[in-house]
């Protein structure tokens, strides 16, 4: 599904100081997994992340979608992947702060060319099975945290992503939302998705069904969670 | 895509409406001075039309400019010049003379042009009209709110609307004629004319010759003939299409930049959800698109609102400049839109780049 080749990514730093975020990591990803990446901050999970999300060209190294390269098609190649194959949840939910739960949404199915008529269905109807039907017409300023942590996750999925990328989507929530949001990623695995999550949490780590541990860009460490059906 | 479009505009009305006024005050401004130029422009064939091949004198003092306005000054020359020139050697070449006394007046509290005319044929004694009736023009008996036979008080006097004219003496419509004693009496300027037209076959002399003797043999007049007057207007219509050179390419500078301005405001405003956009699989394209399609809104809206303000604003100034609120040129619309928009869209140009290559992976990690 995923396979990443020797991949580096380095940016400018300071006084034109190089600073490596991902040095010659190489990982594969197979699909219906829940990958779990961990590590300290400024390990380089975020950067793997984007990466892998065909929005963050490595520096050298080829990244795998299926067959195709993420970074050897066109731009406007890589962005139709990141509208059909391709979903990304953020920490912050990077929810448009004056559209509605239900146009935030059906935004992201309008850009993989749905009908608005269309769109706004799958948008209801996924709403409506994450718990958020009665807050279709509220702004993410009227939800609690863990309402736009799940319209966001919402948006990820309306397209029917094959891949579904989650930069530390339980950061900022408290222990039973992180629980909740952990539960639907799980039921979305065993609906077969494949899932690629950055977290820093080592017991939400654990739920996953393998744990990637990065240290200062590298793969540290990289073995099947002990317990991989614990979310469910 | 629409949708969120609207919304965003929704969001940023306030920005959006600054820069419509900005641009709309740009094309009005535009519009001003096209029909400024256009009248200046139809005022010397207008001008040649009525002079044909007669000749006018007037105070050497007098702005044509001004004259031609309807705008009349205290300049004049004496009453008896009207004889005097008939009596002089140049007769030969002048069959007769009108003397007029010209003035801006209120009419039933309406601004108008009073005139007053005597007419006089070479060895013929003068004729003059009832010194108590008065001829309005179409426009002037509309404006008082008058028609034939009505009374109004020009001045101090009280005058009888002899008749409503659709063709006044050298087309001004917006003038009330009458004998050249009662102007002179309602101006206050006894004995006094500032427009002499002289009338004759110039078979045996130029015209450009007759008015440079008129003008040697009685000091104060200043003669002026068609090819002098379309020299001078020409000149000036060429000066303000120059100057209006000046002033459209300002006008479009300062949409572009108001445009530019908004673009990178919003930019930088909004980064976040552009960054998201392109993040969940919008092209470079769509966001530039975005761009584009509201800048051409701005520019379409500050058209309409610059075209609307310059219809009073055109009534206004050339109501200063050339005495007579004149109506905006018709056909300007399209030019100026397709000014503002082609403006808005240029100035919008480097802001949609910059928004199509914002990197998500940079905004939507910035806290």
């Amino acid at each position: 599904m995923i396979d990443v080749r020797r991949v580096s990514k380095r940016f400018a730093g300071r006084g034109g100081r190089a600073v490596a975020a991902l040095v010659d990591v190489d990982l594969r990803v197979q699909a219906g997994e829940l990958v779990m990446v961990t590590g300290p901050s400024g390990s380089g999970k975020s950067t793997l992340l984007f990466t892998l999300g065909a929005m963050l060209k490595p520096t050298s190294g080829e990244v795998f979608l299926g067959d195709t390269s993420l970074y050897r098609v066109s731009p406007g190649r890589r962005a139709e992947l990141r509208r059909t194959r391709l979903a990304f949840v953020f920490q912050t939910f990077n929810l448009i702060p004056y559209l509605t739960c239900l146009a935030n949404v059906a935004l992201a199915a309008s850009l993989a060319g749905r009908a608005r008529a269309a769109s706004l269905d799958r948008a209801r109807t996924l709403l409506g099975r994450l718990g958020l039907g009665a807050r279709l017409h509220h702004r993410p300023a009227e939800l609690s945290v863990g309402e736009r942590q799940r319209a966001a996750l919402c948006r990820s999925l309306v397209n029917d992503p094959e891949v579904l990328l989650a930069d530390e989507p339980t950061g900022n929530l408290d222990e039973p939302m992180t629980d909740e949001v952990m539960r639907l990623l799980a039921d979305l695995r065993d609906g077969g998705l494949t899932i690629v999550m950055a977290t820093h949490n080592l017991r939400v780590a654990r739920l996953g069904t393998r744990v990637v541990a990065l240290r200062e860009g590298r793969v540290a460490d990289d073995w099947p969670s002990v317990l991989p059906q614990a979310a469910a | 895509m629409a949708y969120v479009l609207l919304k965003t505009l929704g969001v940023r009305w306030f920005d959006l409406l600054l820069g419509a006024v900005v641009i709309a005050a740009a094309i009005a401004t535009l519009t001003v001075l096209t029909s400024v130029n256009a009248s200046a422009e139809s005022q010397v064939h207008d001008l040649a039309h009525r002079l044909g091949k007669n000749m006018l004198v007037v105070p050497a003092g007098t702005s044509l400019t001004a004259f031609y306005g309807m705008s009349y000054g205290d300049a004049s020359m004496p009453a008896a010049l009207p004889e005097r020139i008939l009596s002089s050697d140049l007769a030969e070449h002048i069959s007769s003379a009108q003397a007029r006394l010209y003035g801006n007046v209120d009419a039933n509290g309406v601004p108008i042009v009073l005139g007053g005319e005597a007419a006089r044929a070479r060895g013929q004694p003068p004729t003059e009209g009832a010194a108590a009736e008065v001829v309005l023009g179409r426009t002037a008996a509309r404006r008082l709110g008058v028609e034939a036979g009505a009374y109004v008080v020009i001045g101090t006097a009280r005058l009888r609307v002899a008749r409503v004219t659709d063709t006044p003496p050298d087309g001004l419509d917006l003038a009330a004629f009458t004998s050249l004693a009662t102007a002179q009496q309602i101006l206050g300027r006894p004995d006094a004319i500032n427009a002499l037209r002289l009338a004759g076959c110039w078979c045996r002399i130029d015209v450009p010759t007759l008015a440079a003797k008129v003008e040697r043999r009685f000091p104060g007049t200043r003669a002026v003939t068609v090819a002098g007057v379309m020299k001078a207007q020409t000149g000036t219509v060429a000066a303000a299409r120059r100057y209006s050179k000046v002033l459209t390419a300002g006008a479009g500078a300062l949409i572009a930049g108001i445009v530019a301005l908004l673009g990178a405001a919003q930019v930088r405003r909004q980064r976040r959800e552009i960054g998201l956009l392109i993040a969940i699989g919008a092209r470079a394209r769509l966001v530039v698109l975005l761009f584009l399609v509201e800048a051409v809104l701005l520019g379409a809206a500050g058209a309409i609102g610059g075209y609307l303000a310059g219809h009073p604003l055109t009534a206004f100034y050339t109501a200063r400049l050339v005495g007579l609120p004149l109506p905006v040129v018709p056909g300007q619309f399209v030019p100026l839109a397709a000014l503002a928009v082609l403006m808005s869209l240029v100035g919008t140009a480097v802001p949609a780049l910059w928004a199509a290559r914002l990197d998500p992976t940079t905004v939507l990690r910035e806290v």
